[in-house]
Formats: structure tokens, sequence, C-alpha cells
């Protein structure tokens, strides 16, 4: 991985279209800046682990929880029937 | 082809019917070939059935049939890799959410956040993270009427 070292207002180029920009630093966190065309998708490495764990946990459905759903769409179609 | 699968048993399906995920979904990388399953007890659920590992299946569901509104604003780079210049001719792609049902089955929620969209055409598939701000990943399945409904009827 490649490291530098950025003050608050300096910024960094990767290739000639995206620009990062360090805006601010404080104990909070440090705010940056992304300049980029808009066909780059920018996501936070957070959102991307919440949707994996999410789509493993999904994967693991047990047959317990299936049959309570498939309770509940029938029971929902029949109401709607009534 | 056919596939044993864990939840479904064995599969038997045309090799057109599968759709291929370049980047596997997210989580499943190595999983690049998956079949949708529809069935009629299950509606309005589906499932996304991996070809290449039987043992894994994804519930999930149309992204308009919790939120009539739904909206999608995904980047050009995602545009490209499903072949779809854009978003506009409905008829040519699906969005399908993956479901996460809990023990606790009104605790279970979807993922409106990141939804797999599928090319018909083409048949390749992506999960894609929208650009938009209008929804999380983990939403409440169920609405408030379709609990208070099971409730009435467990507690008359």
């Amino acid at each position: 991985m490649l490291v530098l070292t950025r003050k608050a207002g300096q910024a960094i180029y990767i290739g000639d279209k995206i620009k990062v920009k360090i805006l601010s630093i404080s104990s909070s966190g440090v705010e940056v800046g992304i300049e980029a065309p808009r066909e780059f998708n920018i996501v936070r490495e957070e959102l991307l682990e919440r949707v994996k764990d999410l789509n493993i946990k999904a994967s693991k459905i047990n047959k317990d929880s299936l049959d309570k759903l498939k309770n509940l769409i029938k029971e929902s179609g029949e109401a709607k029937e009534e | 082809m056919k596939i044993k699968t864990r939840n479904f048993g064995e599969l038997e399906f045309p090799e057109e019917a599968i759709i291929d995920f370049e980047e596997g979904i997210v989580g499943f990388s190595s999983l690049k070939r998956w079949i949708v399953i529809e069935n009629p007890e299950m509606r309005p659920f589906k499932w996304l059935q991996s070809v290449d590992n039987p043992e894994i299946a994804l519930m999930v569901i149309e992204p308009r049939l919790i939120r009539a509104d739904y909206k999608m604003i995904i980047a050009a780079e995602e545009h490209k890799k499903i072949k779809l210049e854009n978003l506009g001719n409905e008829k040519k792609w699906i969005a399908l959410c993956v479901i996460v049902v809990d023990n606790n089955i009104e605790d279970s929620i979807v993922n409106l956040k990141a939804p797999i969209i599928i090319n018909l055409d083409d048949r390749k598939g992506r999960q894609v993270i929208l650009l938009n701000d209008d929804y999380d990943v983990e939403e409440p399945l169920f609405s408030r009427e379709v609990l208070e409904m099971k409730r009435e009827r467990e507690n008359p």
C-alpha cells in the first residue's frame, strides 16, 4: 500500500481524473473531498462490509424461519380474501 | 442442467436460464452463475440460487413491492458492467433485493440500498450500491399493517 502524509488543504491525484483532498482534520475524523467523474462508484468500506455480512446471513436461512414465513404469507393471503 | 440444492432438492433448468455475474454477488465473489427461482407457495418472494454452489441461495423480492415509488440512481460504471445504457426501459431489467429472514419473523429485513440488477436480454447480473440515499441496507420487510394483522390473529 502506498502511504502518503498530507496536511489539511493538501490533495493527491489518482490518474488525471480523480482528486482526493484532505479538507479538515480533527479528533472526530478526517474530512475527505473527492472529485471524480460520474462513472466511478465511491463507496464507504463499512457499507460494503454490511452488504457482504447481510448476504452471507441471508444465505443461512433455516427451515424453521422459512416455515414461519410461509405461514405468514398464507395468513395474509387469506386475510385479503376475507 | 441439473443441480442438487440444499433448499429445493434437485433442480433442472435450461442453460439459458443462467445469469452471469462476472464479479459474483457481494460476499460470494467466486459464485458467477445464478438462476432465479419462483415458487408459487412463496410468492411474492423469489430466490437467487447459485449454480456453482448448490448450498447457497438468497431469498429476494422486487423492491417496488416494498416501496411503490422505489428509485435507483447508479454509477455509469455500473451501467456498463451490466450492459445497460440506462434504466429507462424497465422491460430490459429486473431489480431484486436480498432478504434476511430473522428467527423472529417480524424483525426480518430487506436490503433496499444494494439491489441486484439483472439485464434480462444479456442475462447479466450485478449487485450495485445505490448512489441515492433514500434507503438503508436494513429496512423492515413487513409493513406495520401486516404485523398488526398477524398480532390480531394470534391474540384475538
